[in-house]
């Protein structure tokens, strides 16, 4: 199990140096110099020149690359060009929202899909399952800002039970009901990515279902909740956290309409202005970090896959 | 009759699919003794292994089900249970094993965990105790290390091991019946022989009887008290007797030994019998296998023949004077 991991962890290395790459390219080669946008258009040729200058922009192209990298790798993303901050600085500023969020959904997603996609696949192509499946294609074409909204109305405005908006940092003030500001966006959210988790779980159960040892475990005398949960739940995990490890990965990364809905500093909306503003700096510190969310995600969904299926220890042992 | 361990009677099985309702298993009886290996012999989609999946209670849901006639264990009617009366015979009174080892135990728990599923939920043994004795029944189904393989994983272990398992899971209660279902068909010819050797010692040593369903007619020759050959869901054959192959009518089984590969054909040919078998939803009318026998005659086309006994534990379903129907 050891070896596996740290044979998946080292196979991350290519992908982010490709990463970093990609991004680094992809800042520089958007149309627009980030001196002139940084000092205006009022400014003078030579201070373009010398802002030019002070911002490496006129070495080569590897060179620029192998400097940035370097500091990227000791943890220096840049300076933001328009907030007096480090680009590090402002992403753990809007970092918080956006796992709190995330990981409030995500226990949202998992509570309600697993149970609903089980029940599906056990009664499957009755009026229950059919009922689900009409639910989750309707979940899955509800916009989450007319969900947002809507949930707003009712329980904010109407019930007076939760805050309508903003989200006042729990870490800093340690104040950990400021979690109610969340619910209604991490509903919100979590809703229409419910559909697709049961989806899946109903689909990878049905699959498995149809396999010989569903039919041994039956042969067994075991009752019919043990076979499915232990012998046909248990099998069609692989898919279903697979699909999980991507939905999770896409809200930790920030979920930018629902953001605005809610008033949320999240790191969507941080990357959204960013792009406007051509806050460079910014925008490939932003992208590296989610590139680095959806490989450690992927990581913990692979190390997962080993987890529940022993033969995938065994040949990438080999 | 009645002492017999299990009896079946007209047992009818219908399957609703989307060209109607077909049926798989018509007017089917036999009786299966005590510490009998009966033998269930015929070509895939003659009923067979349905057969045996109804006695389990485990037929496809919801398509299949028992219209019709009754199976009787040990004096008890199985085919009016619930399906929680039958879990408790299931692994416990009556086990089966099946075809395909490789894909028969699941690849996610260990082997002795999945024979310690059947312990805990039949003996009512504490985890522990039904570790310590599935790797005993590891043992006693001839796995070498038995202490170390509880612990391995299905793809750790080869066919013929798996097979084993398989057996070891099945009569971790000690069953009544076994019921076999094809389970030496995907295994080489060498595990083979030990498998049908495991089975038999088994079979002596636990007093069970077998329903062993194959289309293997070499393993009947070497196992069979009493053999039934099916074709199209029905009863072609029964011979409650030694010497089934020196003594076989219907021209159905006739043909089917011809297609045996054996040095003692005299013309040294293969004897392939014409036609595939039809579909449930195309079978003949009269008797099934009338569209390609070579024996047919008008009255084959038309009325369905009668099961009668042409020597004493003997019975076949054929319209042909019993001295005609030998080649």
């Amino acid at each position: 199990m050891l070896r596996y991991i740290i044979k998946r962890v080292l196979s991350m290395i290519p992908s982010l140096i490709l990463t970093s790459i990609m991004v680094f390219l992809m800042v520089h080669l958007i149309p627009g110099d980030p001196a002139i946008t940084m000092l205006g258009d009022s400014a003078t040729e030579e201070s373009i020149e010398q802002m030019r200058e002070e911002m490496g922009l006129n070495q080569p192209l590897v060179n620029q690359y192998f400097i940035w990298m370097g500091k990227v790798v000791h943890g220096d993303l840049g300076d933001s060009i328009f907030q007096n901050k480090s680009v590090m600085a402002t992403i753990a500023d809007r970092a918080e929202t956006s796992v709190l969020l995330g990981v409030m959904a995500m226990i949202l997603i998992v509570l309600i899909s697993l149970p609903i996609g089980i029940i599906a696949a056990v009664k499957v192509n009755t009026w229950l399952d059919q009922g689900i499946s009409s639910l989750a294609m309707f979940l899955a074409s509800v916009p989450a800002f007319w969900l947002g909204l809507n949930l707003m109305l009712l329980f904010s405005v109407k019930l007076g039970w939760l805050p309508t908006s903003g989200f006042p940092s729990v870490f800093r003030s340690g104040d950990w009901s400021n979690l109610r500001y969340l619910i209604l966006p991490s509903i919100s959210i979590a809703l229409p990515n419910t559909a697709l988790i049961i989806r899946m779980t109903r689909s990878s159960m049905l699959d498995v279902i149809k396999e010989d040892y569903v039919r041994t475990a039956r042969s067994k005398g075991l009752t019919e909740n043990a076979v499915y949960i232990k012998h046909v739940f248990r099998n069609s995990l692989i898919a279903v956290v697979s699909s999980l490890g991507f939905v999770f990965a896409s809200l930790i990364s920030g979920t930018v309409v629902t953001e605005s809905v809610f008033s949320l500093p999240g790191v969507g909306q941080l990357l959204v202005s960013s792009i406007m503003l051509r806050d460079y700096p910014v925008i490939q510190g932003v992208i590296l970090i989610i590139a680095l969310v959806f490989m450690i995600i992927n990581l913990l969904v692979d190390i997962s896959y080993a987890k529940i299926d022993p033969r995938i220890r065994y040949t990438s042992a080999k | 009759m009645n002492d017999a361990l299990l009896n079946v009677k007209d047992l009818t099985i219908t399957f609703q699919t989307e060209r109607g309702e077909l049926t798989a298993v018509d007017h089917l009886s036999f009786d299966l003794g005590r510490k009998e290996t009966l033998c269930i012999v015929g070509e895939s989609g003659s009923g067979k292994s349905v057969t045996a999946l109804s006695i389990m209670g485990l037929l496809p849901q919801p398509a299949g089900r028992v219209t019709n006639g009754s199976i009787r264990f040990q004096g008890q009617e199985l085919t009016g249970l619930t399906n929680k009366q039958m879990q408790g015979i299931r692994g416990n009174r009556i086990s089966m094993i099946f075809q395909e080892p490789m894909t028969s135990l699941n690849p996610v728990y260990t082997v002795g965990y999945q024979i310690s599923e059947v312990l805990k939920k039949h003996k009512g043994m504490n985890t522990k105790e039904a570790m310590r004795y599935a790797a005993e029944l590891l043992e006693r189904v001839g796995i070498p290390e038995p202490g170390k393989r509880v612990h391995s994983f299905p793809h750790e272990l080869s066919g013929g091991l798996r097979q084993r398992v398989m057996i070891a899971m099945a009569l971790s209660c000690d069953p009544d019946i076994l019921i076999a279902d094809e389970p030496t068909t995907a295994l080489d010819v060498t595990i083979q022989a030990q498998i049908l050797r495991l089975m038999e010692t088994l079979k002596q040593d636990l007093d069970m009887s077998i329903i062993f369903i194959t289309h293997d007619l070499g393993v009947v020759s070497q196992i069979s008290d009493r053999t039934i050959v099916m074709y199209g869901g029905m009863k072609m054959e029964e011979r409650y007797a030694d010497g089934f192959f020196d003594h076989v009518q219907h021209p159905y089984t006739v043909d089917l030994l011809g297609c045996i590969p054996t040095s003692s054909l005299s013309d040294g040919k293969l004897m392939p019998i014409p036609g595939m078998i039809p579909s449930l939803a195309n079978m003949p009318g009269g008797c099934r296998f009338s569209n390609r026998c070579r024996r047919a005659m008008s009255a084959c086309h038309e009325t369905i023949p009668e099961l009668r006994e042409i020597e004493p534990g003997h019975w076949i379903a054929c319209h042909l004077e019993d001295k005609e129907a030998v080649l």
